[in-house]
């Protein structure tokens, strides 16, 4: 009994032992690790066991092209909470080697913490993937670069139900409306057949603002002149483009031709998707619905009118990465890091997520057909509209001010508040940001 | 000396997971701490800010109208718990049925709650097909309205359980007292208010620390589900705020720290007043 009782012990110590000694093999073997969000799995991914995920079929086809890297994707389904561990962490052992975070403000944030891989970034990535100049500090050009455009471009605007339209004696096929003075024509002659001209939401961060409304602002004053309002740098009440794009918004909503519920409405998109509104204010994440509901057919997708016929930039919308992978200042290794930012946006890489994602290419050289996207259609006009965008405002402010405009443009878009008033909170919010 | 070191165990584990965030919390409100490294030690200058900005008072504002629905979730709990402990007809049945909302997650009952009062949903469209079409409205557009959903909602929630504390505490209560009001010919409401409520004094007084508590550190979740603190700031919370400030997109979590130390002695006092009052209250009862 004694003896079987000393061999237990002693095959417990090798046990031990041999542990130990693999522990320290993989300490220094250490993975890549990477912290992903829903950009980079979508929802139908998350429906598969992990191993079946496109990333984690990526960084497998990644391991298998470098031999003796090991890759390791962590998914968080709430970015913010996210990007809030990745900030705890990043003094410390624990923190990721690559982070997925919102491209703007929310990724200048985190300078001090993410490498700058403005002189890494191979030239053939540089030619061919879209965004670089959102990645670079506050938007400026020759400054570092904070990360990688990533999961695919967005494109925001109006969708049309073609149905409803021609009940209306429209066809924005082959006439849209060239300014917002002509649409709010059109909605005119689309409230009076019955229809509600607009559907639109604010859905708690200003949905239909920062999607429609703000690529007026944007057209007049420029993603710059948004980005220093919220510095406290310039004002909001004195901003010819803010002031405007608000007001054509109040005035459509003055006139009728939004749901009266826009601040509060949990589901404009069914408002559309029933056939009760002529246009949804959106982005291409919905099209997978509205193509499903109603039909290819039937919905079409529609850049925002110019502001005027002489606005300074003309024939945009909202849209971009609105996505980064970005390197932790905590990486041992970011040399690896970056090759497999690379390997991920190559073209053949980028065409499947940006497939997984229901997005749009941020390649210039993945044509519509690599996509399987036809000449015509919601996805063609989206695929065009994508290549002619002006960045999220919203991502272009600083947070302070962005939370501020979310919380009381809702106020300000139904009239309980007036522009001004909106404008005057707004520099109000900027200045107590820049003090602190 | 045996009775600390009995309790010590727990007191352990009540300071490690109670106090060291706490005194971490304290430390980093007087930083400008960003969630990245230690922050800078910036003394008093977060809670300057929260007292002389024009915000907080709405946000404390807001938390005290809040309150006003401890009252009535007391009175409907109580009176609920009386018709159950009178065994009146199916009350096995609206025992359960009472308390259903406290079993289903918060999230789920904020989220029914945006759902049925929205302005396409249930309650207008009832409202139009009665003839009363006059009250339907955009429930959660305006200040007056929001607040009045949500408060009817946090009656409607905590029904149950006031109603289970009511009954735990008439448990104590001989039934030959309620027996001997009957014979005297005290009606129901005579004994509601003569004997009930004098009896559960205590019973009250547990319910009435503990709500006020849970306002200011618990309906975030049917705040975040119903209104996200809106119109504007009309129904932001305090810790409402507080989440914005630790993990919405402005994250400035030192600042938060200062706002939840706020509010944390904003609940102490709040309990102080409430133990002495109802202390004296049950003095008198005597």
């Amino acid at each position: 009994m004694k003896r079987m009782l000393c061999w237990g012990l002693l095959l417990v110590m090798l046990v031990g032992v041999v542990a130990f000694g693999t522990g320290g093999a993989l300490a220094e073997d250490a993975p890549l690790l990477v912290w992903v969000a829903g950009a980079l799995v979508s929802s139908a991914d998350q429906k598969l066991p992990q191993e079946e995920w496109v990333i984690n079929k990526l960084a497998r086809a990644f391991e298998a092209e470098n031999l003796g890297v090991r890759v390791e994707i962590a998914f968080f389904s709430d970015q913010i909470a996210m990007t809030q561990m990745f900030k705890a962490t990043a003094s410390g052992e624990d923190a990721p080697d690559i982070v997925n975070v919102w491209a703007g403000q929310q990724l200048f944030e985190l300078k001090d913490i993410l490498v700058d891989i403005k002189d890494m970034v191979p030239q053939e990535d540089r030619d061919n993937i879209l965004g670089w100049d959102i990645m670079s500090l506050d938007f400026k050009e020759g400054g570092p670069v904070l990360g990688y455009p990533a999961s695919g471009n967005e494109v925001c605007g109006f969708f049309y139900n073609r149905q409803v339209l021609a009940a209306c004696g429209l066809d924005y096929d082959a006439n849209p409306p060239k300014t917002v003075a002509a649409l709010m024509a059109d909605m005119k002659k689309i409230k009076d057949a019955g229809y509600l001209p607009l559907a639109a939401g604010d859905n708690g961060w200003g949905q239909a603002l920062f999607t429609a409304y703000a690529s007026w602002w944007v057209q007049v004053s420029g993603s710059e002149r948004v980005a220093s309002n919220s510095q406290g740098i310039t004002k909001f009440a004195e901003d010819e483009g803010f002031l405007k794009a608000m007001q054509a918004a109040v005035d459509m909503y003055n006139e009728g031709y939004i749901n009266v519920d826009y601040a509060t409405i949990p589901n404009e998109l069914e408002l559309f998707l029933e056939g009760n509104a002529a246009l949804l204010a959106t982005g291409n994440w919905n099209t997978d619905d509205a193509v499903t509901t109603l039909g290819e057919e039937n919905v079409g997708f529609l850049m925002p009118p110019d502001i005027e016929e002489n606005a300074p930039v003309k024939g945009t919308c909202i849209g971009g990465p609105g996505q980064v992978l970005a390197i932790s200042k905590t990486c041992k290794d970011p040399d690896t890091a970056l090759r497999f930012l690379s390997f991920l946006s190559n073209k053949e890489n980028m065409a499947q997520i940006i497939r997984s994602q229901s997005k749009l290419t941020l390649r210039r050289d993945i044509s519509a057909e690599d996509l399987g996207i036809g000449d015509a259609g919601i996805m063609r006009q989206e695929f065009d509209a994508a290549l002619k965008y002006v960045f999220w405002a919203d991502n272009s402010m600083v947070p302070d001010v962005n939370a501020q405009v979310q919380k009381l443009s809702p106020l300000a878009l139904t009239g309980k508040m007036t522009v001004a008033e909106f404008a005057a909170e707004l520099d109000k919010t900027a200045a107590e940001a820049a003090a602190q | 000396m045996q009775g600390w070191l009995s309790v010590l165990p727990a007191l352990l584990v009540v300071l490690g997971i109670r106090g060291y965030p706490l005194a971490f919390g304290l430390l980093k409100s007087f930083t400008n701490w960003s969630g990245i490294g230690a922050g800078d030690y910036i003394g008093l200058a977060n809670y300057i800010h929260i007292v002389t900005g024009s915000e907080f008072w709405v946000l404390l504002r807001n938390n005290l109208v809040i309150l006003t629905f401890i009252p009535i979730q007391i009175f409907v709990g109580l009176l609920v718990a009386v018709l159950l402990y009178e065994e009146v007809f199916g009350w096995r049945f609206f025992r359960v049925v009472f308390y259903i909302p406290q079993i289903i997650s918060s999230l789920v009952m904020g989220y029914l709650f945006t759902v049925f009062f929205s302005y396409s949903g249930p309650v207008n469209q009832i409202l139009n097909n009665v003839g009363l079409g006059f009250l339907a409205r955009e429930w959660f557009g305006s200040a007056g309205s929001a607040m009045a959903i949500i408060l009817f909602c946090l009656v409607w929630i905590n029904i149950g359980w006031q109603a289970m504390l009511g009954l735990g505490g008439l448990a104590a209560v001989s039934p030959s007292v309620f027996e001997a009001a009957q014979i005297d010919g005290a009606g129901f409401w005579r004994r509601f208010f003569s004997i009930t409520l004098p009896m559960l004094g205590r019973t009250i007084e547990y319910s009435c620390i503990v709500s006020v508590i849970w306002v200011f550190t618990g309906i975030f979740p049917y705040i975040f589900a119903m209104t996200k603190g809106g119109p504007g700031y009309d129904t932001t919370t305090l810790d409402y705020m507080i989440y914005l400030k630790s993990f919405g997109a402005v994250s400035k979590p030192g600042y938060a720290c200062a706002l939840a130390m706020i509010l944390l002695v904003i609940v102490m006092v709040f309990t102080v007043i409430q133990m002495r009052l109802s202390n004296r209250a049950n003095d008198w009862g005597q």
